[in-house]
This record gives C-alpha cells, structure tokens and sequence, in this order.
C-alpha cells in the first residue's frame, strides 16, 4: 500500500520551498509551513524553557516560541543585522518562530531534486539532527530542515562545535 | 528512496503532524522579562533617483565623483552606461533606474549631441566597492549620510517588488528612505 | 658561483634583507641572555637561516648554504628543546652571523678568498659541536590525553607537538579558535586575528578547516595556549568571525586532575556536526589538510591570480625615476615661465625667440617623458618565474590527486615581463599545465606499457625573441587525439564531414581552440569546471598575444604562447567612428587606404571590397559597434590580418598617431568583445583600444567556412 508521498514522489510533482541563511549556509523550509516574516521583533525571556529557546514573542494573540538558528547551529550571535528575519512557521496545530540571518527567497523545485543528507564520515560526528535532506549542489546547496527537530529538546545536546 | 520518503514526510507540513512533547510554555507572563534586543544605527549614504530618496550602507561607497564624461562600451548590456577614469583606474558606471523601475529605458549619456541625455549638474557617480572590481552607479544627486537603526527600517514582505535588492524602507522623522542594495541592484 | 650578475644583484638583495631580519633577532636574543626562551624569536631565527639556506642553494652559494644549513640545526634543537639556550650558544649564533656578512660581502665582490672560506668552515664546525645528539626528552602523553581530533593531530609538526606539549606543561590552556574570512581579504583578517590572540597567548598551529562552509569563505582552526580567561579571550574576539572551543585535557588515570589544564565538565563537548559539515566525508578533508599543510594556509587555488598587487623594485631604478621627474619639474618650471610671458597684456609675446623656446622645452618634455616611460615600464618587469613557481605547486598537487607521477621542468623562469602579462598569463598557463598533466601524461603502468618513463614529464620554457617573449608548455604524453578531435567536430557541427578528412593536422589540431570545444568525456574535477581552450586563446588575444600548438601522437603535445613583452605601450593610430574615437594598435594594420562607398560590393549578403586585385572582407565599424551610422561617401579603411583572414575595417575619420598605455578592461568589463582595453589621450575620458583579432574572428566567422587556419 503506497503512501500517498510514495505515489505523489513518482509522479513527481513541484513543491515550493522557503530558502533562508544561516551563517554561510542556506536552508529551506516547506513553504506551507512559513506563516509570517518579519524583523525581529521584541521578545520575552523565559527562564523556565529550555536553553535552546531565546523566548517568546507575541504574534496575532498567541505566544510563540522563537529560537535563534545562529545559537542552535553554534555560530557567533551578534545584536539583529540588517537583513535578519524573524519567521513565524507552523508545526502543527502550533506556531514557532525562528530567528534566520539573510533574506528568504521562495523557490520551486521538483520532489526529485530533494535528496537525503549525504553520510557524514567519523570526523563530523554524526548526522545533524536538524537536517533531512538537501537540494542542490555546491553554491546553491540548500539543507531541508527538520523544524520540529529545531524545537525538540532531546537534540539540544548543545551544538557547540564547528569542526 | 521508501526511507527517504518516510523522512521527506516530516519535512512537508501537515496540520495534523504529530509534533511530540514540545514544551509547555507558561500562559501568564509572571516572572517573565521584556527582551529588547539590542540595536546600533549603521550609517548610509542617502542619495536621490527620479525625486525617490535611497540609501545605501556607507560601508559599501568608496567615494562620490562628479559625473565627468563617460566612454561608452559598444554592445554592452543596456545598463551599463559606459566608463570612465579614477586616478589611471577604468571603472564602469552602470544606471539603476531601469532595475527599480523609474525608467523604461537606461539613459544614454554618451554620444555626439542629439543622441545623448543631459545630466542633471547635481548628477553624481557612487564608486561602489565590488569583489569584481569597483564599479560606479549613477545618482541624480547626493544627499547626506544618515544613521538608521535596523527597529527604523521596515520590512519589505518577500513577493512584493523589489526582489532582494530592496532591503527595507527607512524612516527618519518624516522622511522616508529606500534602502538598496547595490549589488543585487546592478544583476 | 651565481652567473649572470642580474642574478647576484638578486640574490644579494635578498640575502641581505635575510640578514636584517637575523641580525634584529640575534641582538634581541643577545639581550634577553639569562632570560627564559622566547620560543617566537627562535623560530623566527630558525626560519630566516632555513630561507637563508635555500636561497643560498638555489644560487650555487655554497659557503652561504652550508653556514645556514649548520645554524639552521643548532636553531632546530633549540626550538624542540633539546638543546637549552646557553651562553656559548648564543655566542656561536652571533659569530655565525658575522661570517655570513664577510662571505655575503664577497660575495658582491664578485670574490672569493680562502680567508672567509676558512672563517665559514671554522663556525660551521663549532655549530656542529652543539648538535651532539642529547637524549630526546621521554614523550609525554599529554597530547593523547588532549581531546584533538586525530586528523589534526596528524597533522601537527614536531615543532608544534612540542609547543603544545610545552604549553600543557606550563599549565595553560588550550583552544581552538575557528574563523571563517572573505576569499577576497582573508589575509587582513587572519592578520588581525593573529595579532589579537598573539597578544593573549601563543599560536601553536594555524590550520585550514575541514569544514569549509561557503564556497566563497575560507575557515581556519588556530590551536592557541593562553592563560586568559575564556571571557575575556571570548570579548577580544567580538566583532571577528570567529568561534572560540576549549581543547579539554583528560586528567591521568593515576591522579586527580591538577589545576591548569584540565577545564572540565561545565563546558560543552565538541562533538556534534554543524549541519553544513555532513556534506563533505572526511577522507578528502584530511588529505586536502595534508596536501595543503606544506603550502601556507594562505594557498586558496580558486583564483590563481598573483594575490599581489605589488612589485619588488631595485632602488636604483626608482633613483633613475626621481631623476627624471626632477628634471621635468624644470621643465615645467620653463613652460610656466613661457606661459606668464605670453599672457602680460601689452608685450608682442608671441615673437619667433618665445616659440623657439616653446618649442626646446616641448622637445625637452618629450625625451623626458619619454625616459620616465620607460624607466616605469623596467620597473614593471617582472620574471615569469613567479608564474611558474605557482605552476610547479599546481602540477604537484594534480599528479598526486591523479595518481601519476610527473616531473615538471621551468626553463626561463628569469624572462622578465610585464607585470600585467605575468598576471593574465597566470589563468591560461594553470589551465595548460592542468591538461597537460590532466589529459596529456598517461598513468606509471599505461606509460610502462608504451615504453615510457613512467614518470611523465611537463615542462615549461620562455624564451625571449626581439621584444617578443616566447612561453611554451608542453608534455610528454598522449598528445592530442586527432580521432576524437575529428569525431567531435563533426558531432558538433563545426566540420561538416566530408571536410572532416581533409583536414591538415594542424587545422584539426587548431579546432580545439574553439568555444565549447572538450574531448574529455566527462569534466574531471582536476581539470577544472570545464572550461575550454577557448578562454585560453581568447585571454592570449587580450594580451596581443597568439597561441599555437603542435602534437605527435603518443609523443607528447606542446602548446605556444608569443606574447609582446610589454603590453603598456602600444603605438596606435586614432580613428573615428560615428563621432566615437577608438585607438588601434599599429602592429595588427598592415594597410591604411581610402576607399569610396561605390567600391563596397556584396558577396553572399557580406560586404567585400578589392584591394589590389584580391577581394577582401570589410566590416564597418560602426555596425560592428551597433553605433548610429550617418551616410558617407568616403570612407578610410584599415586592413587587419594576415593573408586569407584580411579584414578591412572601415572608420569614418584618421585623427592620428598616438603611443597609447593600454589599460586591460577588467572586472565586469573582461568580457567586452572587440576592446583590448582604454587609454588615455589627454583629455579625461578614456579612449578604447581595439581588438582587431576579436573583430576578424566575428567578422570572418571561422566556424561557416570548412578550411580553418
């Protein structure tokens, strides 16, 4: 019995990303999941959420929890440049907010053109957990991300290296 | 490629994913600390095109010339003006008006009389620094430097115009400030 | 004994400054007697004698290059720490310091007596003394007990080994610092940095990063001792893109863990991969280490442009220079006097003593500008060896990256050019020797099979003919394969096949100068991003350069280079076309005629004109230019080219003759087609040079027609 992304996958039909940077890399969200962009706006600390949190913001009446990729991906974290975004995305019923250095672009691309990660060797220390597959090659490589991962606990061993 | 898929799942959106134990956040805001993150201002050089005020980081600007006379380049790309001489340096002078749409057409500002368009005397060449080498963009005229704070510029929402060569509209007092940025300006 | 005293000048220069450095180092050392190891000063000593030494031996100096090798030891030793830094140590340096000056000094002179010879020899025995093998200090396992990724460690010379074993032991404490710069500045940055961490600590070891990130960034790892704390190191570091990692040192099984080294538990493991790095398996990344370890890290190979936008100038030339400019001051001095004479109201200035005047000064002017020209132009000379010393690196790098083995010989490397050649000779030299070894040199075991030396070889020469320079690659290999070359032109349409055959070897070998022209069957990463001999040919044109080459099966190929030796100066004649003005290099008209619009006649929808009997093609200017074009009745015409691929070029107006300083179109410019570069005739605005073979090959269209030069 296929499921329907195993038949959708042999037809192969397009599909629209969210590209964005971190740091030098580029990263895509399913666009569907991108509800909202904006500057960063003011936040709330909270102490009782874990590390990995910065706070909360307040968007269209409900508290949404932001996290800084710059953090998670253990980049240097500087005051809000120019060209940093705020995105409010969905994830599930929830909304969560991330916070992305770089413009976001939105690109169609075919369900073909969407690969797992490669297999990091020994030295890498294993895979990212953030990170379930990429599109495109060498400048124009784009990492799909995970966003639950970007939001769950469990992979916060704090990513504290870029070996 | 059926594993891939399984993983591929969790990438698209789906409004009734299972998203696990995300944390519960507290409903009241209680001991909970405002957080405003910190911004400095950052200078750009404002300068006028077609009665539209831009700005651009000074940072990027090497230097502002008067708009000598220009060379042109036959059969280059319609935006590229022609070129002329900093201190022994060939720089090429490029129009941004046609990309931000002020003009159908770049002007052309070369050529034996009849052909070509007058300047303004306030006309200016930004010598703008590039990895490829320095090129010069025409303004109709300069303004001054101004600092802007990233909480005063807004937003462009992505799909509106101006692709990413429109960073955000500044607003000082009253005044309102496109800021460009010149290299995407000049693609 | 160096030859050509050229070269002697050279080599003193160089020595000299060596010297310099040693001898700031030596007093410093000389000074701080009785003081603990300044590890950074013995380096830099050991360093100076190890230049000292090869450049020595590079010139055949061997009094010289036995003194360096013999200090250059002794300075081993000291910085490992197998020898301390006694009194009679440091006094043997000073001495040997000394000997170097007397045989550096008759050197120059060009002299040789047994006297310094037997001074040399005498401290190179005392030196020798010192380097009685003492027992190597037992290894400490601190550096297992470190938590360093093993490629890295691998990596580590000795030196460094011992520095960081050196800094556990003093109790400090270790960190990586990761940063990431611009290609295009890197080396301001990692400067910058340097200087930073230098002054909290000690760098033990600068490496290029296994994860490079963004294509257009470059990342390094510093290994960095330093006794400040973490936040005061992380504070110095803000605003730099750089990331700061505690090196944890695992306390020994048999005790507690002391205080110093070991920083436990609070901080975070350095475990995890960015997501970016799970692109890249580590093999490569630890071989590219390798690879690149002998090389500073500052080797980025994606641009093999010179990084320098300087010149070494000997002083001598810059004196003549001053020299000249002081005489144009008078000069100018003269006019201005001549100029205030005219311009006072009342006096009949313009009488024939004031114009003859006039005219000695212009004169004067002339012969003076014309000195300084040339006196700026010597100093731009530059030799090809520099080029080819990149090459020799890049040849390397390929036959180990390929599996062969190529030995790789320059010859001329001390023909001097332009610096602007030297550096627009880079891309298509690098691009050549690539192929060469890429696509030309067969593996050991293909070539054992031929009867070959299994070590293949690719050789590099320049000769210098009149002011013509002469560079010429070539390898002993495969050579072109005339088959494929035939097949592909057919494929791609350029030949039609019944021509195919009829081709002369050099005609079918020609064709891959042709854009889009490849018979690799697949682009191999080594051999670059595909990109033909085409762009060679066309940056050789730029230069007014011309490229050719020759082949014999299984023997080999040789590609070669003619270039003009200066590309500053151009005599060119001043036309104009639909108001434009455009210079033309001399050297590319072989005509300059009239001609009438009733002479242009039409053959096959082109335009044709007959020039003493032949027909040739003509292409206007202006239409070539897409330049409004105003009807005229006559019109001047240049012939360029050589034999059946004449052009004759019409232009509206001859404005005159000119010597030019060509500047190259860079930047977003260099794909102009049809400028060679602008200059300057006096008035502001820039004035383009023309490319006359840019224009005959579009005018005449090679690829229509079936015989090809």
């Amino acid at each position: 019995m296929r499921s329907p992304l195993e038949a959708q996958l042999d037809s192969d039909p397009a599909v629209q990303l969210c590209v964005f940077r971190v740091g030098y890399e580029r990263y895509a969200l399913d666009l569907r999941r991108v509800e909202e962009i904006l500057r960063t706006p003011r936040f709330t600390r909270v102490p009782e959420a874990p590390s990995f949190i910065e706070g909360v913001i307040h968007f269209r009446g409900s508290v949404v929890p932001m996290v800084d990729l710059r953090k998670r991906f253990g980049l240097p974290v500087g005051p809000p440049a120019i060209k940093s975004r705020c995105m409010i995305c969905r994830l599930g019923r929830e909304r969560v907010a991330i916070q992305v250095d770089g413009p976001t672009e939105v690109l169609t691309v075919r369900i073909s053109e969407l690969h797992p990660p490669p297999t990091p060797g020994p030295a890498a220390g294993g895979a990212s957990p953030y990170v379930v597959g990429v599109c495109g090659a060498g400048e124009e490589l784009k990492f799909l991300l995970d966003l639950k991962a970007l939001f769950l606990s469990r992979a916060a061993d704090e990513v504290g290296d870029s070996w | 490629m059926a594993a891939f898929a399984d993983i591929l799942k969790q990438f698209f959106y789906a409004p009734d994913e299972d998203i696990g134990e995300l944390f519960k956040l507290p409903a009241q805001a209680g001991q909970m600390t405002v957080f405003q993150p910190e911004e400095s201002a950052a200078e750009y050089l404002a300068f006028v095109l077609e009665q539209e005020s831009y700005a651009v980081p000074i940072a990027q600007i090497r230097e502002i010339v008067r708009a000598v006379p220009l060379t042109e380049i036959p059969r280059s790309p319609k935006n590229l003006l022609g070129v002329i001489k900093i201190r022994g340096e060939i720089l090429p002078v490029y129009d941004v008006k046609v990309k931000l749409k002020l003009r159908e057409r770049a002007p052309i500002v070369v050529g034996l009389e009849g052909e070509a368009e007058e300047l303004p005397g306030s006309a200016r060449i930004l010598i703008v620094r590039d990895l490829e080498g320095d090129i010069g963009i025409l303004v109709d005229r300069v303004l001054e430097v101004i600092r802007l704070r990233p909480s005063e510029i807004e937003p462009l929402a992505p799909g509106i115009g101006g692709g990413d060569y429109l960073l955000g509209l500044g607003h000082l007092g009253k005044d309102l400030f496109i800021v460009l940025d010149v290299h995407k300006a000049l693609s | 004994m160096t030859s050509s005293p050229k070269g002697l000048s050279d080599f003193v220069a160089e020595a000299t400054e060596i010297l310099d450095a040693l001898n700031r180092d030596l007093s410093i050392l000389d000074q701080r007697r009785g003081e603990p190891l300044d590890p950074g000063l013995v380096n830099g000593i050991f360093r100076s004698s190890h230049s000292l030494k090869g450049l020595a031996a590079m010139f055949g100096e061997q009094r010289i290059a036995q003194l360096a090798h013999h200090t250059e030891d002794l300075l081993d030793r000291l910085r490992l720490g197998r020898l301390d830094l006694t009194d009679p140590v440091v006094d043997a340096l000073l001495e040997s310091f000394d000997a170097f000056q007397v045989v550096l000094r008759e050197t120059e002179r060009q002299e040789h007596s047994p006297d310094a010879t037997q001074r040399a020899q005498a401290v190179c025995r005392k030196l020798a003394q010192f380097s009685e093998t003492a027992a190597a200090p037992p290894r400490d396992d601190a550096l297992d007990r470190l938590d360093l990724d093993a490629s890295v460690r691998g990596v580590l010379t000795e030196y460094e080994e011992h520095r960081l074993l050196e800094n556990l032991r003093e109790g400090l404490a270790i960190w990586k610092v990761r940063a990431v710069f611009d290609l295009a500045n890197f080396d301001q940055g990692l400067g910058r940095l340097n200087s930073k961490l230098k002054s909290m600590g000690e760098i033990l070891s600068t490496l290029p990063s296994a994860d490079p990130g963004d294509g257009t960034g470059i990342a390094f790892d510093i290994i960095f001792g330093s006794r400040t704390a973490a936040e005061k190191l992380k504070s110095a570091l803000a605003g730099i893109s750089a990331s700061l990692h505690p090196l944890l040192l695992s306390p020994e099984r048999e005790a507690a863990a002391p205080g110093g080294a070991a920083t436990l538990a609070v901080a975070p493991l350095p475990s995890r991969a960015r997501p970016g790095s799970s692109v890249s398996p580590p093999r490569p990344a630890v071989e590219s280490r390798l690879a690149t370890r002998k090389d500073p890290p500052a080797e980025a190979e994606s641009s093999e442009r010179l990084l320098t936008q300087t010149v070494r100038v000997d002083i001598g030339r810059l004196d003549s220079l001053m020299d000249a400019v002081g005489e144009l001051l008078l000069i100018k001095a003269n006019v201005a006097r001549l100029a205030d004479q005219a311009s006072q109201s009342g006096k009949p200035a313009f009488g024939k003593l004031w114009g003859r005047e006039l005219h000695r000064e212009s004169r004067l002017l002339e012969r003076k500008l014309d000195d300084l020209q040339k006196g700026i132009l010597e100093v731009r000379m530059v030799p090809l060896g520099q080029v080819f010393d990149k090459l020799a690196r890049t040849v390397r790098r390929i036959a180990r990256e390929s599996g062969k083995e190529v030995d790789f010989v320059m010859h001329g490397g001390e023909v001097e050019v332009d610096k602007l050649i030297v550096e627009a000779l880079s891309d298509p030299l690098m691009h050549l020797v690539r192929n060469a070894v890429d696509h030309g040199v067969e593996g050991p075991e293909e070539r054992r099979l031929l009867g070959k030396k299994p070590r293949g070889q690719v050789s590099v020469r320049a000769t210098q003919r009149g002011n013509q320079v002469v560079i010429e690659v070539s390898d002993d290999g495969r050579g072109l394969d005339e088959d494929r070359i035939r097949e592909v032109a057919v494929r791609t349409g350029i030949v039609a096949a019944e021509h195919a055959a009829e081709l002369s070897e050099r005609e079918l070998q020609n064709l891959i100068f042709l854009p889009g022209f490849s018979t690799a069957s697949r682009v191999s990463e080594v051999s670059g991003r595909g990109v033909g001999l085409d762009v060679v040919k066309t940056n050789v044109s730029r230069l007014s350069g011309l490229i050719d080459t020759q082949s014999e099966r299984n023997q080999g190929a040789s590609f070669t280079i003619t270039l003009p030796e200066t590309l500053a100066i151009v005599r060119a004649l001043v036309v104009s076309v639909s108001g434009r003005v455009y210079a033309v290099p001399l050297n590319a008209v072989s005509e300059i005629t009239s001609i009438a619009e009733s002479d242009v006649k039409t053959v096959e929808k082109r335009e044709v004109i007959g020039l003493r009997g032949k027909t040739i093609p003509l292409a206007r200017l202006a239409r070539v230019f897409q330049l409004p074009e105003k009807a005229r009745m006559r019109h001047f015409m240049l012939v360029v080219g050589l034999a059946h691929r004449r052009l004759g070029i019409a232009v509206d107006e001859l404005l005159g003759q000119q010597d030019v300083v060509v500047k190259p179109l860079g930047g977003r410019l260099r794909h102009t087609v049809g400028v060679a570069g602008a200059t300057d005739l006096g008035d502001r605005k820039p004035v383009l040079v023309l490319d006359p073979g840019a224009i005959i090959e579009e005018v005449v269209n090679p690829e229509r027609r079936p015989e090809l030069v």
